[in-house]
């Protein structure tokens, strides 16, 4: 028993850190990646005895820089809430990685350990629960705030996030009805076979429009160009301008832990997850006749790897998409949620229903 | 736990619920108290279901849900109709039908 | 620990019900409700009732709730603060009467448990509370009241549209 919440803990911890730094090497990705794309040197001054690590003290430095800047409060705020808001915000973040499987079951000494930190029986929607939830932060980030532009900021963040939940809901029904089950583990699972020996049957292969209509849509909720007004820094007012020092950070870090969760979510219920191909239990098994055994924890091991290379080839592009596409306005913003990806969401669960009824 | 820890708590929370139903004059502050019993019914509906192995009764509190969450939505335009017309969610102000 | 875990969650549930009847900025009473429902969501999932404990948290919290924020925060904050607070006849009887129900259903939920009929199914605790065997249920035996229940949902949202587009006078 004791061993047990050890363990749990132990998982908690583990998954815990490693969004966390994510989420501390995204900020410089964030400078770094533009800088690459747009033939500029980027973040590099930071250094310590002249050592400079291609810029990434910089994330040491910011870190510094946040903590002791002054904690800015308005004077009419409400004081409680106001400090509540952001908190609220990265809470909910970091809760829904609970319930994502980073790693296949794990014996160690006779143990079973499922690496995912709450086999939860409906874990997905466990996930679009806490993310439903996000939006309180932002609601009561701007109107603690007092201040009417911040007020409106939040309301309009909060609009896109209702708005773009419904569509990311409805645009998982189709893999839903593909895998089965409820369970995200049971998902990645079902995603390690093979058709024909070389296409992996990932949700990507099987839900293609699903898996674009997910990714869309996940880039609206997590706030970021080209679907950024809540926030949009420089020109728009959103619902954090009366934040500054960490509680600001804390909300900017939202953001980065929100990426990397729609990372987690998609490589999850579309790109096969922890899954590798050709790699069963006991090692690889390649189509023409090459075998390769491994011990156990080594495959283990490897899965863990395989799932965060994915979620870093998925950040990387989420990345991509944020210094390419322009910034749409507010209608547009709407109309794409509404009028285009929620009816193909629709379409796309219509027609894979009707498809399994007839391959039965 | 026993059934009647959780029984005796939902008793207090409908109480409580109750009690802000009548003490209460904001009309929104109302709504949530009959949220509240409504909750408090369905830690009954779950705790029964838990104890005699029956899912029917968690059914019933799925199908609770689905209906509050109606009515929620239905009851709040009413309530910004209400104060669209009178400028108010004092429920005392509601009171063009008497003389 | 269940037992630790209960007293928790039970004294959340009714800090937050309190919370919510006596507090006068109507923001800190939603709130407080959020609150409640969370622990109501932990309660569920004490009982073995996974799925409702996650759809409370999906509908309550993280739908009615964040509705009634929105309502609250959009026309009444300002308001209520200046309603003066009276001791009335009517809150007397009200707490009067509150003390008596509260009475009676602690009584009744002290011998409910002689109410609980036989164990109804050979399901285990744990597969009462499951998606599948809920889904089982809601597709075969009750369907429907099932789909009754999408028909008050389109209801619903068409009545919200109508209330919410609708010139006043």
């Amino acid at each position: 028993m004791a061993l047990d919440i050890l363990i749990v803990f132990l998982k908690a911890v583990f998954i815990v850190l490693t969004v966390l730094t994510f989420g501390a090497i995204l900020t410089w990705v964030e400078r770094k990646q533009s800088a690459v794309m747009q033939d500029r040197i980027g973040a590099n001054r930071a250094q310590i005895l002249g050592l400079r690590m291609i810029g990434l003290f910089h994330i040491l430095s910011d870190a510094i820089k946040m903590f002791t800047k002054e904690e800015f409060t308005p004077e009419r705020a409400d004081k409680f809430i106001h400090m509540l808001a952001p908190m609220l915000s990265l809470f909910f973040a970091l809760v829904t990685f609970t319930a994502i499987p980073f790693g296949n079951v794990l014996r160690l000494g006779g143990k079973e350990i499922n690496l995912q930190v709450a086999g939860l029986n409906a874990s997905v929607l466990f996930v679009f629960a806490i993310v439903s939830l996000g939006v309180y932060g932002v609601v009561l980030g701007g109107w603690a705030s007092e201040n009417n532009y911040s007020f409106l900021g939040g309301l309009r963040a909060s609009a896109q996030m209702i708005s773009y939940e419904v569509t990311i809901g409805v645009a998982i029904i189709g893999a839903l009805l593909i895998y089965n089950t409820l369970d995200l583990q049971e998902m990645v699972r079902y995603q390690g076979h093979m058709y024909l020996g070389w296409i992996p049957r990932w949700g990507i292969v099987l839900q293609p429009l699903g898996f674009l209509l997910f990714l869309v849509a996940g880039i609206a909720e997590t706030k970021r160009v080209p679907f950024d007004l809540p926030e949009g820094e420089s020109e728009i007012v959103g619902y954090w301008v009366e934040y500054s020092s960490m509680r600001w950070g804390m909300y900017m870090f939202t953001d980065f832990i929100e990426m990397v969760l729609l990372a987690a979510m998609t490589t999850t219920l579309f790109l096969g997850g922890w899954q590798i191909p050709w790699l069963a239990a006991d090692g690889f098994h390649f189509p023409w006749g090459m075998a390769i055994g491994l011990p156990h924890v080594v495959v283990a091991l490897l899965q863990v790897g395989a799932f965060f290379l994915k979620v870093v080839f998925l950040l990387w592009f989420q990345m991509l998409i944020r210094w390419t596409l322009p910034r749409v306005r507010y209608d547009q913003l709407m109309r794409i949620g509404w009028r285009y990806l929620l009816p193909l969401s629709l379409a796309n669960v219509v027609v894979t229903a009707a498809v399994l009824l007839l391959i039965g | 736990m026993s059934p009647q820890h959780y029984l005796v708590l939902a008793g207090i929370l409908f109480t409580i619920g109750v009690t802000g139903v009548l003490i209460r004059k904001n009309a929104l502050i109302v709504f949530m108290s009959i949220e509240l019993m409504l909750n408090a019914v369905n830690l009954t509906l779950v705790t029964f279901s838990h104890f005699m192995r029956s899912p029917d009764g968690q059914v019933l509190v799925f199908f609770s849900i689905v209906v509050a969450a109606a009515e929620v939505a239905v009851g709040l335009a009413l309530i910004v109709a209400l104060f669209r017309l009178s400028g108010s969610t004092n429920l005392d102000d509601f009171n063009l039908l008497k003389w | 620990m269940t037992a630790f875990l209960f007293y928790v969650f039970a004294a959340l549930a009714v800090a937050g019900g309190l919370t919510l009847i006596l507090h006068r900025n109507p923001v800190y009473s939603a709130l407080s409700l959020i609150v409640t429902m969370f622990s109501l969501a932990a309660l569920f999932a004490m009982l073995d009732a996974q799925f409702l404990a996650i759809i409370q948290v999906l509908v309550y919290a993280g739908a009615v709730m964040v509705l009634f924020l929105f309502v609250i925060m959009l026309i009444n904050v300002r308001l209520e603060q200046r309603l003066p607070q009276r001791f009335t006849a009517q809150t007397a009887v009200a707490v009067a009467l509150g003390i008596i129900l509260l009475v009676e259903v602690i009584q009744i939920g002290l011998t409910g448990s002689k109410m609980l009929g036989p164990v109804a199914t050979e399901l285990s605790a744990k597969e009462v509370g499951r998606v599948q065997t809920l889904a089982g249920l809601l597709f075969t035996k009750y369907v429907l009241p099932f789909e009754v229940a999408t028909i008050l949902l389109l209801v619903a949202i068409v009545g919200g549209i109508y209330f919410a587009k609708r010139k006043l006078r």
